[in-house]
């Protein structure tokens, strides 16, 4: 979440299930939920189409979206990964509409200044962006899911279209994959 | 976001080596790399957010103004069309004189 001024919202205290009821009819309420999860958001949308300004106004539109669906919001999923699905599915049909799969990386991020912290955090998301890019895409997008997302596997089966075991399977190897580079890095 | 670098790496190392085969198929996933990710946005989206639903809902509002305004029009039209059927209703009307007038012209 970017750092900007303190909000004193009355709403800080509620949890998400119950700020989505309220955010039907209350904007106030809704800016609290877009607040809490508009980084989350931004970044599933960032890691389907590589491009920042595009990824701002996927998630942008994501909130946009979600407001119109909370009526519908049954809460039977969390707040966050109905989010994370409005998110991705906008952010997929936008590569779609490119018709082409972004191949371009991710653009630097800001050199770092100061803190060895920024430097070290810096380094280790180019690692990752570099590791996740070489997974095939059938084992990239299950386990960005799982481990950005934080689906559980029966949403990502319903959201693939696969079955329960398949996903479990390609998350299992892309974990091993995952690891193996990483552990290089280190 | 104060949790050490190394620290969140071996979150996710330690993820990537969960056995899962226990895990039940609706358990939410703890989303290490989310953590990593953490605090890439650099603006703020609330305000445009918000900015483009009042706007949605303000041209929702505009296009059922709109539509209540014609189903109105529509109304008048067609009591208006009544009215000029019923010969009560014409004697007293100056549209029949223009028309009269209109039709002398034309046997002119």
């Amino acid at each position: 979440m970017p750092e900007g001024p303190i909000h004193n919202s009355p709403y800080s205290d509620l949890d998400d299930a119950t700020l989505a009821v309220v955010a039907v009819d209350d904007l106030e309420a809704f800016g609290e939920l877009v607040r809490r999860h508009q980084d989350f958001v931004y970044g599933a949308a960032l890691r389907v189409v590589r491009n920042t300004t595009l990824a701002q106004d996927i998630a942008q539109e994501a909130f946009v979206r979600a407001h119109r669906g909370l009526p519908n919001f049954k809460g039977d999923a969390q707040v966050r990964s109905w989010l994370y699905r409005i998110a991705t599915n906008l952010a997929l049909n936008s590569v779609q509409r490119r018709k082409e799969y972004p191949s371009e990386t991710l653009p630097e991020p800001p050199a770092p200044s100061g803190p060895e912290r920024q430097t070290e955090l810096h380094a280790l998301r180019a690692a990752l962006e570099d590791a996740i890019a070489t997974l095939p895409e059938n084992q990239r997008v299950p386990l960005v899911m799982r481990e950005y997302g934080g689906l559980s596997y029966q949403e990502i089966a319903d959201e693939t279209g696969l079955p329960l075991n398949t996903v479990r399977t390609r998350i299992l190897r892309a974990r091993r994959a995952l690891r193996s580079k990483l552990e290089d890095w280190r | 976001m104060s949790m050490p670098v190394h620290e969140m790496l071996d979150a996710l190392l330690s993820q990537l080596d969960a056995d899962d085969a226990a895990v039940a198929d609706h358990t939410p996933g703890p989303a290490p790399l989310a953590l990593i990710y953490e605090g890439e946005l650099e603006a703020d989206l609330t305000e445009p957010v918000i900015r483009q639903i009042r706007f949605d809902q303000f041209v929702r509002e505009v296009v059922s103004l709109g539509a209540d305004i014609a189903v109105r029009m529509g109304s008048a039209a067609v009591e208006y069309s009544v009215g000029r059927d019923d010969p009560a209703a014409s004697v007293d009307s100056p549209d029949d004189d223009d028309s009269s007038t209109q039709r002398s012209d034309t046997e002119e």
